[in-house]
């Protein structure tokens, strides 16, 4: 039955469907990574505050991240480990926004801790001397 | 460029901040399927990135698109970047800010990655242009 299905043409319908699904693909896509960027994980462990799952560090999501951490800081919670682990994008405004976060922790007399970076965000992260100013825990 | 003429990808990116990851990603993937190797293609999308960046950023009219074109031949890869910046000066030195500062490494980047970079101001729109020779 699949490939009696397979040889007949599309209707009219079909195309109308398969048209805008083609239209509507660009969108359906970016409105997924919106998704995916608002699907970063945060969990706190006694006074240290991990996030996890985060995919993109960008101009586009840099300063929404950096306020969505300091708004989601509580009393007590000085440390903060930001797991990039799954990150494969970060560029300078990502990079801005983790300097920021590290002068918040800092004003709690805590620390910011960057874990498990890839190969390509380590880089990064030498290159512009990050490796300075963070504690980079490697896998 | 000169020699074998070079395969092109070109791209007109709306001025839109979360366009920029994929465009970039994009012409990653081309420059991986003209045979580049990682340690060419990474650079070239950071550079790329942030240049992008900074064209929407400084655009005098967000509803014209940035140019993105890249070409990749056996001996360098070019990207070219065009922008409708007004106001903005390539600076004459580029030096990486102190660690503590949020702003201001996006220029650097691009200069430490690339091999050459190349910025000419035109009537109504500006060039960016940078280089990378290719490893053996």
């Amino acid at each position: 039955m699949l490939s009696r299905r397979v040889l007949q043409p599309i209707s009219d319908f079909e195309c109308v469907v398969l048209r805008f699904v083609i239209r509507v693909w660009p969108h359906l896509l970016r409105w997924l990574g919106a998704c995916r960027d608002r699907a970063m994980k945060l969990d706190v462990e006694g006074d240290t505050v991990r996030v996890s799952a985060v995919r993109q560090l960008g101009a586009a999501n840099a300063s929404a991240f950096r306020d969505w951490i300091r708004d989601a800081l509580v009393e007590g919670e000085k440390n903060l480990d930001i797991d990039l682990s799954q990150t494969t994008f970060l560029d300078s405004c990502g990079l801005g926004a983790l300097v920021a976060l590290n002068k918040t922790v800092r004003g709690r007399a805590g620390t910011l801790r960057l874990l498990h970076p890839a190969p390509s965000v380590q880089q990064l992260l030498e290159l512009t001397r990050m490796d300075q100013l963070f504690e980079i825990v490697k896998v | 460029m000169t020699g074998t003429c070079p395969a092109a990808w070109h791209l007109d990116l709306v001025c839109d901040l979360k366009a920029v990851p994929g465009a970039a990603a994009a012409a990653r993937h081309f420059l991986l399927a003209q045979g580049c190797g990682e340690p060419e293609s990474v650079p070239c999308e950071l550079a790329l990135v942030e240049a992008c960046n900074n064209a929407i950023l400084h655009t005098a009219d967000p509803k014209l698109p940035i140019g993105l074109e890249v070409l990749c031949s056996p001996e360098q890869i070019e990207l070219r970047i065009t922008d409708h910046a007004e106001q903005f000066e390539w600076p004459a030195r580029i030096e990486l800010p102190d660690v503590e500062q949020e702003t201001g490494r996006g220029l650097y980047l691009i200069v430490s990655v690339m091999d050459s970079v190349r910025y000419s101001h035109g009537s109504g729109a500006n060039v960016l242009v940078l280089s990378k020779r290719r490893t053996a």
